[in-house]
């Protein structure tokens, strides 16, 4: 009886989204993502998403049913990979870039000098002959092919490996430090250099007393008389 | 006491300050952005035989160790005695990254060494390693039965980071798990 209750209460509480903390709309936009890059069986390879027959709506319903469950992406798509194997994976979409070849070299080009090599840090994946900055640069060019642009290359890698990726550090609050501190520094000095010229006024000319003017006329005289 | 007694003193103390928190950072060990995102999507050739397929969806469903080794990596001889132990105990699943290798250097060096791995995915150009944020080897990730990375080692595993910092992190997926079953 009691795990009967239980199991009622969670479907009931899955239902309006309460197990998982989900919402209605972070849901649908699961549901959809998944549905987007995963294939339907026997459509030849094209997303389930395109697809509105009896077996793509089921298995988009039991893709919705998984995601309130609160499965993670991987749990759904190993759940279906289990059930329809290579049927439902969808192969990278091959998309043909329109781009000259010259293009895409100069822009790999441009991208892969703002890259840091993650290897060799003071070296950009463009210099760098490390391995890994090789493949790096390989993956930039494979971005720029499938159409993102510049940035789009840059945030996918910086996606990955942080801003530590970038060569030129992004003005944000963990950086704002850096991008003012030159600034910052000429403007303490400045008020630095303005309090001491207030703190020491210019001291007044010593005025000679009766005797040391004696003393100053007599060498003068000395001075003349030797020479 | 005037301002321009105490800023000298002043800009001194706060680089002094500066200059002490950079001496404990080691600038070759870059932050991972990885923790607590799932693994990312993979299908790549295994080591033994490159006609089977190994891919994301195998290594959701059970505690994983996901170790980044090369045949060329010197340092993934120090912590292999380990991995074999935590092998031979069936303490956790292991599976391997082989990165940038050739499949018979890794073989022989396997054959030389042994294989603590459950399976090893043949990463030949990177692919996965970039996906994963990968700086160097060895690196290892845990990725818990839903297929989130949980936590990454930079370095080898030695007794000690697997007592201190490895085993706790998967004493608590395993809590997290019989909590939620």
């Amino acid at each position: 009886m009691r795990p009967f209750v239980l199991s009622l209460l969670l479907v009931l509480a899955s239902t309006f989204g309460v197990a998982t903390g989900q919402t209605g709309e972070e849901i649908d936009a699961r549901v959809d993502a998944l549905s987007r890059s995963l294939s339907c069986p026997g459509c030849d390879g094209t997303p389930l998403a395109n697809h509105a027959f009896p077996l793509a709506t089921d298995l988009k319903t039991m893709i919705k049913d998984l995601v309130e469950e609160g499965r993670s992406d991987l749990e759904i798509r190993k759940y279906l990979y289990d059930r329809y194997g290579d049927a439902m994976t969808l192969s990278e979409l091959e998309t043909v870039s329109d781009l000259s070849a010259e293009e895409i070299k100069s822009r790999t080009e441009t991208v892969s000098k703002t890259l840091r090599c993650v290897v060799c840090q003071n070296q950009s994946i463009y210099d760098s002959n490390a391995p890994l900055a090789e493949d790096m640069r390989r993956l930039v060019q494979k971005r720029i092919e499938a159409g993102d642009s510049d940035e789009e290359a840059r945030e996918y890698l910086r996606n990955l490996y942080g801003d530590y990726v970038l060569m030129s550090p992004p003005l944000q609050m963990n950086t704002i430090l850096l991008w003012l501190g030159p600034a910052l520094l000429v403007l303490l000095g400045g008020v630095w250099f303005l309090s001491r010229l207030r703190a020491v006024p210019t001291a007044p000319e010593a005025a000679l007393t009766e005797e040391q003017r004696a003393r100053v006329a007599e060498a003068l005289a000395e001075r003349d008389r030797s020479a | 006491m005037s301002l321009s007694r105490i800023l000298p003193v002043g800009v001194f103390l706060i680089l002094v300050v500066f200059m002490a928190i950079g001496l404990t950072r080691d600038p070759s060990v870059i932050p991972t952005e990885m923790i607590d995102r799932e693994m990312p999507q993979f299908e790549l050739p295994e080591l033994y035989d490159p006609d089977i397929a190994v891919r994301t969806e195998d290594l959701v469903g059970e505690t994983t160790l996901v170790n980044v080794f090369g045949s060329w990596c010197v340092a993934c001889l120090q912590e292999h005695p380990t991995l074999m132990q935590l092998s031979r105990d069936r303490t956790v699943r292991i599976v391997g990254v082989n990165w940038r290798d050739k499949r018979e250097d890794a073989l022989t060096w396997l054959e030389r060494h042994g294989d603590p791995y459950a399976s090893i995915i043949f990463d030949a150009e990177s692919d996965l390693v970039i996906e994963m944020g990968v700086t160097g080897a060895p690196e290892t990730f845990v990725v818990d039965p839903r297929g989130r990375i949980r936590y990454k080692q930079i370095g080898p595993i030695t007794p000690d980071v697997w007592d201190d910092t490895i085993r706790p992190v998967i004493d608590a997926i395993a809590a997290e798990t019989e909590a939620a079953s």
